[in-house]
């Protein structure tokens, strides 16, 4: 499973996005896309993605260009995973 | 249902008890935090009918300074709240249902163990929803909800580190419309899930709800079972597969969670003979 598709399925669960989580793409818009993503979806999201990746995200890395779209989002978390 | 207003320690304390007309004993519920206490309600009642029917009461208390309970968040810290779960315990013996077993909840594990230092031996058993194992790692996931906020407002910045200075400076902080005062901030940064909470309890029923089938227990999980199980005590896990009842968008209950630990708390540990002296 590659990161786009890693990160697909933790929105779907932390998002409980179901069906709606397959249509997403790698241009897919997440801030201001998605309803449900809120502060608290954010913070949720992040922990499951340290859980499964098993490094730490800190907090002066947290942007809104990191969430804005699913690509940007893997892009960040394979530059992460490289380190 | 019975809901009843129990002096606290600062104030008046919210209990609700749900207790069937054969009652042999009380499980009480010790909450997690702020808003995953609000996730959470759901699956509380529906546990409560589940153990109502095996004959055992839920007693489940609003913290000091939460729900319907007096006092205000900001003025609350782990002594007030583990005074009143103490009170809420001496309260349901004094109305002939005595508390034998615990369900500690996120947050709630590592003050259930606190309880448990208080009275070794009082509680047959536990069952640990979800355990949080570091208070500060906890706290550093708490603050990022006001990090993540304001990260989607344009020209504003917040990081942990600013917060904590402000917190400093002001002697409170407000993440997510809970304020928080600096005691409780101070007590959440020292807190960890005390191992010993092992010997003061009878058994611990070890509890999460993870992601996938392919999916295992977090490293601090699994380190923090095997190690109490080298020591001799008695720890069984139970996974099942669901989403994060306890910080969901939506409200979502675990039916599997729910039915495993009314069953587990139904069934009294048969090698322990319980003293209650």
């Amino acid at each position: 499973m590659n990161d786009v598709e890693r990160i697909r399925k933790i929105l779907r669960d932390a998002l409980q996005l179901g069906a709606r989580a397959d249509s997403l793409s790698g241009s897919s818009r997440l801030l201001g896309g998605i309803p449900e993503f809120d502060s608290m979806a954010v913070v949720s999201i992040i922990g499951m993605i340290e859980e499964e990746y098993g490094f730490v995200v800190d907090d002066d890395e947290m942007s809104a260009d990191v969430f804005e779209t699913l690509d940007s989002l893997a892009t960040f978390v394979a530059a992460k995973a490289a380190r | 249902m019975q809901a009843a207003f129990v002096a606290g320690a600062r104030g008046r304390i919210l209990v609700v008890a749900r207790r069937p007309a054969q009652q042999r004993s009380a499980v009480l519920i010790v909450p997690p935090f702020a808003e995953e206490m609000n996730k959470c309600r759901r699956s509380f009642t529906e546990l409560s009918h589940a153990l109502a029917e095996r004959g055992i009461a839920t007693v489940l208390p609003d913290l000091y300074g939460t729900g319907d309970s007096e006092g205000e968040f900001v003025d609350a810290d782990l002594d007030v709240w583990l005074d009143d779960l103490s009170r809420v315990v001496e309260w349901s013996s004094a109305q002939g249902c005595p508390v034998t077993a615990l369900l500690c909840v996120r947050l709630g594990c590592p003050l259930g163990a606190l309880l448990a230092r208080r009275w070794p031996g009082r509680f047959e058993q536990a069952a640990f929803w979800q355990p949080v194992l570091d208070g500060k790692r906890f706290l550093a996931q708490f603050f990022r909800l006001r990090v993540a906020a304001s990260m989607m407002e344009p020209n504003k910045r917040e990081s942990v580190e600013a917060l904590r200075a402000l917190l400093h400076s002001s002697g409170r902080i407000e993440v997510a419309g809970y304020e928080l005062g600096s005691k409780l901030v101070g007590q959440l940064d020292t807190l960890a899930l005390d191992a010993r909470c092992c010997a003061d309890i009878g058994a611990i029923h070890w509890m999460e709800v993870l992601r996938d089938h392919a999916a295992t227990l977090p490293t601090p999980s699994r380190q923090f079972i095997d190690a109490q199980r080298s020591a001799g005590h008695e720890i069984a896990e139970h996974t099942f597969v669901g989403e994060p009842f306890w910080s969901s968008v939506e409200i979502v209950t675990n039916q599997q969670l729910i039915a495993s630990t009314a069953e587990v708390l139904a069934a009294r540990p048969a090698m322990r003979v319980a003293n209650h002296g």
